[in-house]
This record gives structure tokens, sequence and C-alpha cells, in this order.
């Protein structure tokens, strides 16, 4: 077969290809594209009503990420709101903050936060603890003043023992990076699998049950190896192109090498080929696709879950992981191909990765082959058993 | 008739057979990834590997190294002794942070002079990064407390609670309602199982069609709807009984809410058989659309940041009136009354559903039977 021919037989994946991996991430980016989360909702109960918490509530109103709509004069009624999702979080300043304060009572603020939806509680709850913590540092050198060291000693007192802190390599940390990464091989996989791999190989299936000559299984094999290649190069150029256009519009960071990220792709399209032979050591006819299909679209979270790119493979129960790796396809890779680029990690840190899926696609490759020309050779003998049967039974009765 | 004659004589017919395969799929496998689940986000404290390099070897810094690795949830994987074991260890991803302490620490200390800790994280380490950095932060702030309070006994000859008081004129604490413990299980998981069972009840709506009779049709529509519905509660009573996983409101809300999302699902999945010519495996093929409304949702990242047409679109996604209230729900123990809006939405959405399918199951056997006419007229004329 020619490969104009081949090329034409898969147009439908691929097209499906290339329509998914390249504009499913740009509208993804377009919604991810807000890397801040900026005026939260955010409610304020002074019980105390001090020009201390008057400069309080100015502080917090004057945070960009915190939009102060929502002011009480009662705790129950703050968590009410906070409780009705009107506002993500808010303050409690008790009575008599300002007095305790003078009095070296040591008084305790709250800050409350709808615990339910974290990614937006959280940055109120940063923004008005970073507030309260810069008034508090300022309180700090005042009592020492008022203790009797000089300003300076206690300026240098409060600031001796500190810490700074230094995010690598992604230090925005936003929703795209965190996700994107993963989603465009996620998103080759569910087409390259269920809208090509598994239909080509039943249908080759009942080609090579049916054709037993040395030539057409050649031909048959020269065909599967050729289409698979292509598609496979498809799947692979789709997600460059789509990175790049992610790193144009949304300036989505690129920093690895091509050549580790093609040959780290290459290894990845061949996990999914493997993972393809695994599943066809179950599915046997074209007509159980549709629970392939159905049991796919059902776990496609799994796969994001168990790959150690939503939560590191280190906290993960050790058996659980041995499990991940054994079976799911992205799990041996998709750390690395994030790393790859946002750490622009070399041949010393990906080379295991590699090496680790090859192993998969290489058990799963030899164990669903396997599996699957015994079948052949199973259903070819019960069709010659059949057609011998056939012909036995018209000889007796000619 | 015993249940396994029943079970025999579903499995002898292939129709049926396919049908009770899928029902089986939908019933059971939330379940099964909740345990995945669960067995993942174990509950435990988080250990999050460090790696610390102290070039201090003064008391004072071995205690602060001591004290970290003291942490609950810490855990200093190596002990280095050069700044870039810290770099490396962040490339390899092999830690979370890593944390730099200057050989000149404690003497500055003792001198009132000013010094810092380096601590780096790991930013491509994903949703984790923000609890690394909270984790080491509150380790490194309780530390600093000390020792400042330290500082104002020796240099202000305070007794120890009136220097706590010096040092911390006041302070605040956090109170995260309806998750305490900020767990990302809590927060998550529900929704997430949730999801995967409203794809199955599409998959299996769309998978157990109905091409002639209508009460058959309505009749699938329902059981598909019902085993949904079935598998849902089952998901949430196990995240809640073997993961502890709260569920603090009313039941009844979240039996309702289960069964009017299950429903629209059902008949969706009915309708999308119908769109597709009764094509099952065709019509399966598409679901996977419904993972995306989770995301739509607002449930994991907030609509507040989301452009503005999606603050719009997001009203007319199911997921926003069932996984988001059912999550406050279980956790912020919100009643049935504070839910009704998204009960109702709900419900005119498995109406929508069961009216839309209707009527493309009557148009679909209107256009077959017009066409087996027209086929018997062919016939009669060529006769």
């Amino acid at each position: 077969m020619k490969l104009s021919q081949m090329f034409k037989q898969d147009i439908q994946p691929i097209i499906t290809l290339l329509f998914s991996v390249v504009v499913m991430p740009l509208l993804f980016g377009y919604l991810w594209h807000n890397v801040y989360i900026v005026n939260v909702p955010f409610g304020i109960a002074d019980l105390d009503n001090s020009g201390l918490s008057r400069s309080i509530i100015t502080q917090l109103e004057s945070s960009p990420s915190l939009n102060v709509c929502y002011f009480t004069q009662s705790e129950e009624d703050l968590k009410t709101t906070i409780k009705n999702g009107e506002v993500a979080a808010g303050i409690i300043i008790p009575p008599n903050f300002s007095k305790d304060l003078s009095q070296k009572l040591s008084p305790k603020a709250m800050i409350l936060a709808n615990g339910t939806n974290l990614s937006l509680s959280g940055p109120a709850v940063s923004a008005a603890s970073t507030v309260l913590s810069t008034i508090s540092s300022g309180m700090q050198i005042k009592m020492l003043e008022g203790g009797g060291l000089d300003p300076s000693t206690a300026s240098t007192s409060l600031g001796t023992f500190s810490f700074a802190e230094r995010t690598l390599y992604d230090p925005i940390n936003g929703y795209l990076t965190k996700m994107i990464y993963f989603i465009i091989p996620m998103t080759i996989m569910a087409i390259f699998v269920t809208r090509f791999f598994l239909p080509l190989m039943l249908d080759k299936r009942n080609a090579f049950i049916q054709h037993t000559g040395r030539k057409e299984t050649l031909a048959n094999i020269t065909e599967i190896a050729g289409r698979v290649a292509i598609v496979s190069l498809v799947g692979i150029v789709a997600s460059l192109v789509s990175l790049f256009l992610l790193a144009i519009v949304d300036g989505l960071p690129l920093r690895g090498d091509l050549i580790i990220y093609f040959v780290s792709m290459a290894a990845v399209m061949l996990n999914f080929i493997g993972f393809g032979m695994m599943l066809l050591i179950v599915v046997k006819k074209a007509e159980n696709l549709k629970f392939v299909f159905h049991i796919f679209a059902m776990t496609t979270s799994v796969h994001a879950f168990l790959s150690g790119v939503t939560y590191p493979f280190y906290l993960m129960p050790k058996p659980l992981v041995v499990l991940a790796k054994m079976f799911l396809p992205l799990t041996n890779l998709a750390t690395e191909l994030k790393a790859l680029n946002l750490k622009s990690i070399g041949w010393d840190v990906a080379l295991p990765a590699i090496g680790n899926s090859l192993i998969y696609s290489v058990l799963w490759l030899i164990i669903g082959i396997a599996v699957y020309v015994l079948n052949i050779r199973k259903e070819r003998r019960k069709a010659l058993q059949s057609d011998s049967f056939t012909a036995l039974t018209a000889d007796t009765q000619l | 008739m015993t249940l396994f004659k029943i079970i025999a004589l579903i499995w002898e017919n292939r129709h049926s057979r396919h049908v009770a395969i899928h029902l089986l799929i939908l019933l059971l496998l939330p379940s099964i990834v909740g345990v995945l689940y669960g067995i993942e986000y174990n509950g435990k404290p988080m250990q999050l590997p460090i790696v610390i390099v102290n070039h201090d070897t003064s008391k004072t810094a071995q205690s602060l190294v001591q004290m970290l690795a003291d942490s609950p949830n810490l855990q200093v994987v190596k002990y280095g002794t050069e700044n870039n074991e810290v770099e490396e260890a962040l490339y390899k991803g092999t830690v979370a942070a890593g944390i730099i302490i200057p050989s000149d620490f404690s003497g500055n200390i003792l001198n009132g002079q000013q010094t810092s800790i380096m601590v780096f994280y790991d930013g491509a380490l994903s949703t984790m990064n923000s609890q690394v950095r909270s984790e080491i932060a509150s380790t490194l702030g309780t530390i600093k407390s000390g020792y400042l309070i330290s500082i104002a006994e020796g240099k202000l000859g305070l007794s120890p609670e009136s220097a706590k008081r010096t040092v911390v004129p006041f302070s605040y604490n956090i109170v995260m309602l309806g998750n305490p413990t900020s767990s990302t299980t809590n927060m998550m998981m529900q929704g997430m199982l949730l999801t995967i069972v409203q794809i199955g009840t599409v998959g299996a709506g769309a998978a157990i069609c109905e091409n002639r009779r209508y009460k058959r049709f309505l009749g699938k529509g329902f059981i598909c709807g019902l085993i949904g519905t079935a598998s849902g509660l089952a998901t949430i009573a196990v995240m809640h009984y073997f993961f502890d996983v709260p569920y603090t409101g009313s039941m009844m809300t979240g039996v309702l809410m289960n069964l009017l999302t299950s429903m629209g699902m059902a008949f969706l999945g009915l309708l999308m058989n119908k769109n597709n010519q009764g094509n099952a495996e065709k019509a399966i093929a598409g679901i996977s659309i419904i993972s995306m409304t989770q995301l739509l949702s607002g449930y994991t990242f907030p609509l507040l940041a989301m452009p503005k047409i999606f603050q719009y679109i997001t009203w007319f996604i199911p997921n926003t009136h069932f996984i988001n209230p059912i999550r406050d729900v279980a956790l912020l123990g919100q009643s049935f009354a504070h839910e009704v809006p998204q009960i109702l939405w709900l419900l005119g959405f498995s109406i929508l559903m069961v009216l839309f399918a209707s009527a493309k199951f009557f148009s679909v056997r209107k256009k077959s039977s017009v066409q087996q006419k027209q086929l018997e007229s062919e016939r009669t004329v060529t006769a």
C-alpha cells in the first residue's frame, strides 16, 4: 500500500487528532489565561470599631487580591455569607482588639474562609495574612521600642532571623502550566488508541484470519506499521504545533531540547501502542469497542491523577505507584515531559524515564502481540475445522 | 424465577448482555475509581521530601536543622554540603524544596546582624507547590517566633510570657469552613467521581437506546438514570465510610440532586444515540466532552479568573448546579432550602432532556417509517 493511500485511509482520525490536539489546548489557554486570581470577594466583621481596626480594613481594601464587598457587625452573619458563597473569605476583628493590644494582651483576629473551594479562598487567605503580618511587624517594632530598644536595634533584632523564598522553574505557577503538558499527550492517547489503533488492529485481525498466505500477512504487517507510524508522527507534530501556539499566544514556557522532546514523544507513542496491545488482550471483537470507549471516557481522570503530574509519586503509596506504572501508559513520562518544558532537563534526567517507558512498551507489546497472534491462530483453526466439517458433510450428502 | 435464572436469561441474549455490561460499568466503575483515589490521597500527613544544606556548624544551626527534621510534614531526604546539591535535587525532582543555611547564620544572630535562610521550591511541582510553601513557611515561622521571644527575653529582660506578648503583639488564626484541614481529598474527590458517574450515565444511555417502542425507550432512560443515581450515592458512601470524606448536610438533597442529574444525563445519552443514527459506538465516543464541564463549572479553577464569556456559559452547564452545590451540602452542611434554585435548575434540565430525547425518538421513528413505506411502494412498483 502506498503512503498516500495509508494517509487517506486514516484521514478521519488524523483530522480529529489535529483538531483536538491543536485547537482544544488553545481553548484551555484562553480559559486559564489569568494566572493571578484577583478581586476575590472578601467580608469584614469589625466588632472593634477602633482606629486600628479601620487601618486594617483600609489595608485590606488596598490589596489587589481582595474585593472587600461585605461589612457586618456580626460574626454569624459573616459565617453565613461565606457559606452561601457570596464572599470567599472574611476577617473577624474581635471587640476590644485595639484596647487589648495596647495593654499587651496579645488579642487574636480570625480569618474565616470557605474551605470547599481552596483555589478561590486560598489567594484571599494569603492576601489577608500578608496584610496582618505586615501590620504585626510594625507593631512588633513599636513594642520593642516601647520596651526600651532604640529604633535601629529593634528593627535589626526583628530582621535578624528571616528567610527568603524563591520558586524555581515556574514562579507564577499558573493553572495552564500545571496542566497543559499533560493534557496534550492525554488527548493524543484518547484519540490514537480509541479512534485509530484499536479499530485498525481489530480490522486487521479479521484480515489475518482470512488471508493465511505469507505475502498477504507481510503486506498486512507492513500496512499496520506504516499507518501506525504516520498517525504517531502526526500526533508528535501536532503536539509540538500546539505547544508552540500556546507559547506564542499565552507565553507558555518551552525550555526543553527539541530532540529530547521528539524522542520522549516517540516513546510516549510507543507506550500508547503497548497500551493498545494490552487492551486487545481483552477486546477481541469490534462490537466490544463500545465497552472500551465507555470505560475509557470514565477513567480519563485516573490517568491524570495517577500520572504524578497532579500529585507527586513520592506522596503516593508505593504499591499504587507500581500498579500505575505497570498499567497506565502516561505514568512513566508525564512528569518528565513537564520537567522538560519547565526545567529544561537534559538526557541525564530524561533517559531513565524514557528507559522505564520503553520497558512498559516492550513488555505490553510482547504480551499483547503473543496473545493477538495466538487468538488469530485459534480463530484460523476454528475456521479450518468448520470448513473441513462443512466439506465432510457435503461429501457425505453426495 | 431465581436470580441466577434471570441473570442467565439476560446473558443468553446478546443485546441484553451488552446492556447489562454497560449498566454494570456505570454502577461499579466510579466506586472502584473512588477507592483508587482514596488510597492515593490516603489522608496521612504529607511527608514532603526536602534537602538541607547547612554551612553553619554551630549549635543554633544544628538545632534549627533538627527542628525542621522533626516537623511531621517534612522529611529531610538529604543533608548536603554544597549549594548546587539543592539545585540538583530540585532539577531531578527528587525533593519538593531545598533549604540553605549560610555559614554566618549563628554568628550574625549573636552579633545582632541580619541573616537569611534561603528556601527554594520546585515550581514545576504543580498543584502541590502552594502546600509545600505553606508547610515550610509555617515551620520556619514557628522557629522564628521562638527565636524572637528569646531575643526579647535576653535584650529586654522580660519574662517568657511578656516576651511572647511583645514579640507577638497580636495573632490571627485561619478557619477553613467546611474543610478545616484544607484537604484536597475533601475538596475535589466527590466532584471528580460524580463527574465520572455522569460520563458513565451518558455512556450507558447512549449504549442502551431503543428504536421501536416509546414506553421501552422511556423505561430504559429511567432505569439508566436510577442506576446512575445508585452509582453516585454508592460513590459518596464509599468515600465517606472508607476514606472519611465528610457528608454533613441533608441526605435528601444529595439523593434528589443525584437523581435529577442522572435522569438528565441518561436521556442526554439516549439523545446522543439518536443523533448518531443509533450508532452506540459513535455516540459513546463523544461522551468524554462531559469531563470538560467539570473544568467549566468553576469546581477547580475559579470562575472569577475565567474570561467573562465562560462566566455566562457556566450557568448552562449541569455540573455548575450539581457538583458545586453538592460539595456545599457535603462539607458545609447546606440545607435543602438553600439548594432549591439548583434543584429547580436540575429538574428543568432533566425534563428538557426527556423532552428533547422523546422528540428525537419520534422524529427518527417517523423518518424510518416513511423510508420503510417508500421501500415497500418501490417493491410493489417493481413487482
